[in-house]
């Protein structure tokens, strides 16, 4: 998998590119600005760019700004936003104008590398991954929505689906068969009213609305 | 009892004498109609009872003394006849017959309070010298009245001399010179008047065309006397008339004054009645007649403000068609009128301004200082508070910069080191860094919420219902100036209770952000904070705070 890394920080750049070469991944550009990522990305197309949420010129969501662009301009290109924050809005803003392809994950995770191999591997199929911290945050806070009508059972597959985990993933966190698993993911797909879409999107959407009824 | 005053009480009863002893020596005498006589005392009573009044009212200025002088000199002129009977009485009359006009001339070019040009100055001193010394004494000293045939005459005792000759010649020669400065101070009169403003001018020009009117007369009368080798007495009736205008001139003047007066009398008793800031300019500007006319008040600390402690800017000179004019108290300037030019252009006016206003005026600029100070004060609070909000975003960003980037690279590394070599050491350390990278994350967002400034209040009120017991009803989603929003959040963020939870319901409305908390906890920060940007916390029970931020529209 080809990947191009976008951060300001050199040290977090470099030790990045030896994390993922390890990996077995080929890390073939580094940027430390929006404007050299969106070059690096033009020129190299590459799976997956992984970007720093704040960047130059002002260190604010610049990475969110750049991610949607390339996004929108390299369909192809899946993208990665890493962060410090901990907050759903900025998960949001990445997510909502896609169906898919983006992750948003916290910089605490760099210290994992199945869980960066395991993302990499959902953006490049497609879905979205959302960081599992910020996951529970949300499972945890009762607010009334599109999610009551879900069970317990229910709540917990669609969390791990928001995390990123495939159907295999969810059976073996939740000790099911990947029957059963299949069988809660239709009824909430139901539920959530995203059942006639096609199949690719389904679950990206059940996230997105997942998201939704978490912030409005 | 000062000087002044004693010469000012002495000429009363003298004027009077003086103007008595003239109707009688009309009614010994031939010469003039009774009516006449009758016009020429009243004119020379006029002059100087206005003289003396006018004195009185500005002792500081001469035009008063010299109008007074003028008007006793006048009532002298018909001494100067064999009627007078008393040697010393003919003398003066010899002497000072001829003296009236230039006093006068002196006397309405000092008006109202003004030192002269140069060249006022010389027409003046000529006038007073061909006067007084060529027709006047040195004539006198060489007069024997008896020799010139005058056997009703009473003796000259200043006669040093019979030269009938010289007398002749000085005569000749004073009469030419009154052809001269006569002309001539008319001519300086209307310089004058020329180059004084519009409203000095409508003041000061009836009694100006009054003193013109009497100098062309004066200035026809040495013409007729050139024929007969001496200044005679034509032309008085005419001169009285011209006489008494300019007294009445004097009176137009005071006239105008006491409208003045009269309409700051009025402007008080208004004042009294609506005292607030501000309505002394808007009442002046009323009684002046120009609404463009600002009323600004000097601060101890340099500058000017206006009655509300707002920063006034003072323009004026060459090209700006404005002008200021200083009120002032004895010693002081109290406050300061910028105008249209012209409007205030006899001191008198500001004078009676600044007396009738004194203490009203007196009143606002404290009162304006005081509010000054308030705007002064408020500003640097507003400062300072947004000072420590962008020194929060600066240590927010220095957290996250520095610290979060290094720990995050620490994770990274050991994380690599782990898929290396697994040992229970490594992971321990891992953990601990997650402790930390986690605790480090929490102290940035209190201390300032990148999402504050990036998404606005509604997004970080949301974000802090993700991490604390904050339950919310409503948030406007429209972005405010970051004074207001930075106020807002931490107003919620601290009223979020040590147990329970907080209720958030915040509107905006009539230009007001109106935040309703309930279930909040004491937040002994706050106060200060809503008062920096004028806005007010109430509450209304226990646990329910209101709180109203202006905010605009």
């Amino acid at each position: 998998m080809r990947i191009v890394i976008a951060d300001d920080e050199m040290l977090l750049r470099d030790g990045l590119e030896l994390l993922l070469t390890e990996a077995g991944f080929t890390v073939v550009g580094k940027a430390a600005n929006p404007d050299q990522l969106h070059r690096l990305v033009a020129e190299l197309t590459p799976d997956v760019a992984i970007i720093d949420i704040r960047m130059p010129p002002t260190h604010t969501d610049e990475g969110i700004v750049a991610a949607q662009l390339i996004r929108d301009r390299h369909p192809g290109t899946g993208v990665l936003v890493l962060s410090h924050h901990l907050e759903s809005r900025y998960a949001m803003r990445l997510l909502q104008h896609q169906t898919g392809g983006t992750a948003y994950l916290l910089k605490d995770r760099l210290s994992s590398v199945a869980v960066l191999a395991d993302a990499l591997q959902r953006i490049t199929e497609g879905e979205c991954v959302i960081d599992p911290t910020i996951v529970a945050r949300l499972i945890a806070r009762s607010r009334p929505g599109p999610l009551d009508a879900l069970t317990a059972r229910e709540r917990e597959v669609l969390a791990l689906m928001a995390e990123g985990r495939s159907n295999t993933g969810i059976s073996h966190r939740l000790h099911l068969s990947p029957k059963t698993v299949e069988a809660h993911i239709g009824s909430l797909l139901l539920k959530l009213g995203v059942d006639g879409s096609p199949d690719d999107h389904r679950r990206v959407l059940a996230v997105l609305t997942f998201l939704r009824s978490t912030l409005n | 009892m000062d000087l002044g005053r004693v010469a000012r009480l002495a000429c009363w009863p003298l004027a009077l004498a003086v103007g008595l002893v003239d109707l009688a020596l009309a009614a010994l005498g031939p010469t003039a109609s009774t009516g006449a006589t009758i016009l020429a005392v009243a004119a020379g009573w006029a002059a100087a009872a206005t003289g003396l009044l006018q004195w009185a009212r500005r002792p500081a200025g001469r035009t008063g003394a010299l109008l007074a002088a003028a008007g006793m000199l006048w009532l002298l002129e018909s001494w100067n006849t064999p009627a007078i009977g008393s040697p010393a009485g003919f003398a003066v009359g010899l002497v000072s017959y001829a003296a009236a006009p230039p006093l006068l001339a002196h006397a309405v070019l000092t008006f109202p309070d003004e030192p002269l040009s140069r060249a006022e100055r010389v027409g003046v001193g000529l006038a007073y010298a061909a006067s007084t010394v060529l027709l006047g004494l040195l004539p006198a000293l060489v007069f024997d009245p008896e020799a010139q045939g005058c056997a009703r005459c009473p003796a000259n005792p200043l006669r040093i001399a019979d030269l009938p000759q010289v007398y002749a010649d000085l005569n000749v020669a004073g009469l030419w010179l009154g052809l001269l400065w006569a002309p001539l101070l008319i001519l300086v009169l209307a310089l004058q008047l020329a180059r004084r403003t519009r409203a000095l001018v409508n003041v000061k020009a009836p009694l100006a065309a009054a003193a013109v009117g009497y100098l062309g007369l004066v200035a026809w009368q040495h013409q007729r006397g050139l024929g007969a080798g001496f200044l005679g007495n034509d032309l008085r009736t005419g001169r009285a008339v011209a006489l008494a205008a300019v007294a009445a001139g004097i009176w137009w003047t005071v006239l105008r004054a006491r409208q003045v007066r009269t309409a700051t009398a009025r402007l008080i008793i208004e004042l009294s009645q609506a005292p607030a800031a501000g309505t002394l300019r808007d009442l002046l500007a009323a009684m002046l007649g120009d609404p463009t006319l600002q009323l600004a008040y000097p601060r101890s600390s340099g500058g000017f403000v206006d009655a509300a402690g707002r920063p006034v800017a003072i323009d004026s000179g060459p090209g700006t068609a404005r002008a200021i004019t200083p009120l002032r108290a004895p010693g002081r300037s109290v406050a300061v009128l910028t105008h249209r030019a012209g409007l205030l252009a006899d001191p008198a006016l500001a004078d009676e301004i600044a007396a009738g206003c004194l203490l009203v005026l007196e009143n606002e600029r404290l009162q304006a200082e005081l509010n000054a100070h308030l705007i002064d004060l408020r500003d640097s609070r507003a400062r300072i508070a947004e000072a420590a909000d962008s020194e929060r975003r600066r240590l927010e960003r220095d957290l996250h910069d520095v610290a979060q980037q290094q720990l995050a690279a620490l994770l990274m590394f050991t994380g690599l080191a782990r898929t290396r070599s697994a040992s229970p050491v490594l992971e321990r350390v891992e953990q601990e860094l997650h402790q930390a990278a986690e605790e480090l994350r929490t102290l940035a967002r209190g201390i300032f919420p990148a999402l504050l400034a990036d998404d606005g209040l509604a997004a970080a009120v949301e974000s802090l219902a993700e991490h604390a017991p904050v339950r919310i009803v409503a948030l406007p989603s429209a972005r405010f100036r970051p004074a207001v929003e930075t106020t807002a959040y931490f107003v919620i963020a601290h009223a979020v209770p040590q147990h329970g939870t907080l209720t958030v319901q915040a509107v905006q409305r009539d230009g007001r952000l109106i935040i309703d908390l309930a279930g909040a906890g004491p937040v002994p920060e706050v106060p200060d904070r809503i008062a920096v940007l004028d806005g007010q916390l109430s509450s209304t029970g226990p646990g329910q705070i209101r709180v109203e931020l202006p905010c605009g529209s």
